[in-house]
């Protein structure tokens, strides 16, 4: 069933009564909607103007969830929407629907995050969301528009499910985000729940908004495995602040960097303190690519402690927002065999790998930029970090 | 770390007359520049650097044969214009040294059996013949294998060499042979070595019988200079850092360490 478009109308008039009602019933829930809008934005993005129609899929074309019937410039296309009620599209992760000449396959959503508009470009998608994100390309007909919205999603509570996520920045959440990126396995959210001291309530909301954002691979079952860590990691910093999330503050000490690291390293347990920050991450990209130097600076120190009165008592240390020393709360630091804690790997006391990429990439300037550095080598070794034999 | 060439060298020079006077290694004590980075590889942004190995002689345990002058000109040093000063073979500067032998200002060390400029009496290394330990040394240079094991004056004779040094050129006035780097190695040895075990250790040293009238003193002095925001060790030390921190930072460390150091000699003196 199809409804010419009226020219005085960007939207497609679909009769809410009868069988089309029923017809639009079995469509995931928002499709309507979502639909409408993308007609109603194609519209601007073709100044020339375009002919559209709504249609549901013949029964047995899983293909997409409504197809709109498009001329633009005297061409016939076919645009294949998917949308789900949330954020992304269910599936879309997967590669994009088999289609045939003429066709578009292209994800409808609320809001698309970098992360998730990104994933949707490397398996073949184009997509649209209501902030403005549009990606829609095409060969043949040649179609290429490409505009960007929100960054960041600007009605969270809208996301979805009841006590969804608000983000990911939470200490609690670093632990399971540093889990997920450390280990080689697919842990279900139970085992990543006792792995991390996380109660299964805050696991299953981090994993429920990464499944949202496509960042998490479906594996048939209920264990996790990442699709891809570099995007997993750049959109938990978004989120994520490491001097926020773990209560860290910046101090000067009488007895300088070297000094005021020597007097904890002396006076502190070894499983009360472990590095973060320039200095751990030179020592592990040291580790990972032994033939490589790092001439940058450390102009500052990062340390996880278990008692930051104890460290502040060990190197005379004086609160100074200026300051070049940092001492953050590692409560994690006092975890058991597989757990995360810290360990001797780098040749020194030092925090996962993957925290410290996150730490850095968390900040801004250079930091950045060594973190984004340390987390492009973890990524590509893909090296078992977790579970030191010494730890 | 990043070490200088002129570091690598003089470590080298410093192997190499340790070499050639090995019939005398008991007796020779590493002090200078070298002994204060090896106590404190930090400490200052500002990397380390010297051009030269200075050896504190021990006359108490050094033997009267073979005759030193004789063995270093047979190397191939030279000697210098001043008593105790060589040049390697290398054309690195070497300074052999004695604490003060009595009144007078003798330049000259008496050394019996050896030739009469083998070295020089320098004020302040009393504490050095006194409170020192053994140490690997190793070369900086990857190519070159060579470790000694030689005695390296303490922290605590360090620092009142330092004091000596420091006090006696700022009270005669002369600035132009005052050099910032000697306070920027006292801030090292403070900040890199717990500044009250040094106090402490000093009280100890000050109740035993020789070295006692050396150290009160020049604490007395140091006390002073630490007390003051603008005394002019805080001036050089502020010099030596070379804007790597603040001035606020640096009098402030110096303050703090240099008083702790104090305090705790006080406390601990018996």
């Amino acid at each position: 069933m199809t409804t010419q478009l009226e020219a005085s109308s960007p939207y497609t008039s679909v009769p809410r009564s009868g069988m089309f009602r029923s017809m639009w019933n079995t469509a995931p829930r928002g499709t309507l909607e979502l639909a409408n809008g993308f007609m109603a934005a194609l519209h601007t993005y073709v100044p020339y103007g375009v002919e559209c129609s709504l249609t549901l899929p013949h029964e047995g074309d899983s293909r997409a969830d409504a197809i709109l019937d498009a001329r633009i410039g005297g061409e016939n296309v076919a645009f294949l929407l998917n949308t789900k009620s949330g954020d992304t599209p269910d599936g879309s992760s997967s590669i994009a629907p088999q289609r045939r000449d003429l066709e578009v396959p292209v994800a409808l959503a609320r809001y698309l995050s970098p992360t998730a508009r990104s994933s949707l470009t490397r398996a073949g998608w184009s997509y649209w969301d209501t902030t403005g994100n549009v990606r829609l390309v095409s060969e043949s007909p040649l179609i290429v528009i490409e505009r960007q919205g929100a960054q960041r999603d600007p009605d969270p509570s809208q996301a979805g499910a009841p006590r969804q996520l608000k983000g990911l920045g939470g200490a609690a959440t670093a632990r399971v985000m540093v889990y997920l990126l450390t280990q080689n396995f697919a842990p279900s959210v139970r085992e990543l729940a006792d792995r991390t001291k996380t109660s299964v309530g805050t696991v299953s909301r981090v994993v429920a908004l990464l499944r949202n954002e496509n960042l998490l691979t479906a594996t048939g079952s209920d264990s996790i495995r990442i699709e891809n860590k570099m995007d997993l990691i750049r959109r938990w910093v978004e989120d994520y602040d490491f001097f926020a999330a773990n209560n860290a503050a910046r101090y000067r000490s009488p007895l300088g960097l070297d000094g005021a690291s020597m007097a904890i390293e002396r006076n502190l347990e070894t499983a009360t303190y472990a590095y973060s920050g320039l200095e751990a991450a030179k020592r592990w990209l040291a580790v990972f690519t032994p033939s490589r130097t790092f001439e940058l600076p450390v102009t500052d120190r990062w340390l996880y402690v278990t008692s930051p009165v104890l460290a502040e008592q060990a190197a005379s240390l004086i609160p100074d927002r200026r300051g070049d020393i940092v001492l953050a709360t590692g409560d994690f630091l006092n975890g058991g065999v597989n757990e995360e804690g810290s360990n001797d790997r780098a040749r020194l006391r030092s925090v996962w790998a993957w925290r410290v990429a996150a730490d850095l990439m968390s900040q801004p300037g250079r930091h950045a930029a060594m973190g984004e550095q340390l987390a492009e080598v973890l990524a590509a070794k893909g090296d078992r970090l977790w579970t030191s034999p010494e730890k | 770390m990043d070490i200088p060439g002129e570091v690598v060298l003089a470590r080298r020079a410093l192997l190499d007359v340790f070499e050639a006077l090995h019939d005398h290694a008991s007796a020779l004590v590493l002090v200078g520049a070298q002994a204060v980075y090896f106590h404190a590889p930090g400490g200052l942004a500002v990397p380390m650097f010297t051009t030269d190995a200075d050896l504190a002689l021990d006359s108490d345990v050094l033997a009267t044969t073979p005759d030193i002058d004789a063995t270093l000109q047979a190397a191939g040093y030279t000697s210098g214009s001043n008593p105790g000063s060589w040049e390697s073979p290398l054309g690195v500067h070497v300074d052999l040294m004695t604490p003060p032998q009595g009144p007078g200002r003798h330049r000259t060390a008496r050394l019996p059996g050896h030739g009469s400029a083998t070295a020089r009496q320098t004020p302040g290394l009393e504490i050095a013949l006194a409170d020192n330990a053994p140490h690997k040394i190793a070369s900086f240079d990857e190519l070159d294998a060579r470790v000694i094991q030689v005695r390296v004056a303490s922290p605590a004779a360090l620092l009142i060499a330092k004091f000596a040094k420091l006090s006696e050129r700022i009270s005669s006035g002369k600035e132009h042979r005052i050099l910032a780097k000697d306070a920027g190695d006292v801030l090292r040895l403070l900040r890199m070595n717990d500044a009250s075990s040094i106090g402490e250790r000093l009280a100890e040293l000050s109740a035993e019988q020789h070295p006692h009238f050396v150290i009160a003193p020049l604490l007395d002095w140091f006390a002073a200079q630490v007390s003051a925001t603008f005394s002019p060790l805080m001036g050089l030390t502020v010099d030596a850092a070379l804007g790597t921190e603040s001035d606020r930072d640096l009098r402030e460390a110096l303050g703090i360490l240099g008083n702790n150091l104090v305090n705790s000699f006080l406390a601990a003196r018996p």
